[in-house]
């Protein structure tokens, strides 16, 4: 069986580095979408059959704030089980919190150097890609 | 090294003595709590200062008295410490539990590993994601 992880940031840098670092070896297939747009419509399509074993999502997106894009995730009953994990380089308290409210699995900092990046791949797949 | 909360839950005291030594392989330094009964988790939380709840709170779920499950459910039903990321750390390994706890509001659902080794792993990635150092005091 091959793992699908999805990234959805609008920076190709970063997407191409989370991509990097994700297809360790292992049966991971890696998506990468620039857009919540493109995301959610990636989840339509997916409903049911290819459904993603976690979807990494940058705190920032141009086209919806990430926090409503995380609400209508969740609030599909399809995709509810799917782990989401968010990302940014600076969030206050407050809004971290509110992330977990509205269901983020999890919520952590950008990676600074490959070293963190290879890491927190390794632990992201660990917890949410191994069950 | 930075500090990270973790409370656990859990009634096999060979389990925690494990959990607790694999934690303090990672690099972080950790502070656990381990109420004596399951039960007396919610009393802990309400008597616990909001700077020193748990960032992220590992349950077993098969435990005498009271089941992970519905500590989990206790505590997404309260205000105060919904917020607060929970791992459920288990000898189950069913497609079933998985996905009632994830349903319940859990961020993630771990089979406890077999070996040692795997444990350090799992316990590095659990203080990586969810304790990250000055960014996730989200108390």
């Amino acid at each position: 069986m091959r793992y699908i992880i999805v990234v959805c940031n609008d920076n190709e840098d970063i997407r191409f580095i989370e991509e990097a670092f994700l297809a360790q070896p292992g049966n991971f297939s890696i998506k990468t979408l620039s857009s919540a747009d493109l995301l959610l419509n990636y989840l339509l399509l997916a409903a049911g059959k290819d459904l993603p074993c976690l979807i990494i999502i940058n705190n920032y997106l141009p086209d919806m704030d990430s926090l409503e894009l995380l609400v209508k995730i969740k609030k599909n009953a399809l995709n509810k089980l799917i782990p989401v994990a968010l990302m940014a380089g600076f969030a206050a308290e407050n809004l971290i919190k509110q992330y977990y409210l509205a269901g983020a699995n999890c919520f952590y900092k950008k990676p600074l150097d490959t070293y963190e990046w290879h890491h927190l791949a390794d632990c992201l797949i660990t917890l949410f890609c191994r069950s | 090294m930075s500090e990270c909360l973790i409370w656990i839950v859990d009634d096999d005291a060979d389990d925690i003595a494990l959990i607790k030594q694999a934690f303090q392989e990672c690099s972080f330094e950790i502070r656990i709590f381990s109420p004596t009964e399951a039960k007396s988790l919610l009393p802990s939380l309400e008597k616990t200062y909001s700077r020193d709840l748990p960032q992220v709170i590992l349950l077993d779920i098969n435990m005498p008295g009271v089941s992970g499950r519905q500590l989990l459910s206790r505590i997404r039903e309260d205000d105060r410490f919904r917020h607060i990321p929970i791992v459920m750390f288990t000898t189950s390994a069913s497609r079933i539990d998985r996905n009632e706890c994830l349903k319940e509001g859990a961020n993630c659902f771990l089979t406890k590993p077999n070996s040692y080794k795997e444990m350090v792993k799992v316990c590095a990635s659990i203080a990586t994601v969810f304790c990250t150092p000055e960014f996730t005091n989200h108390k």
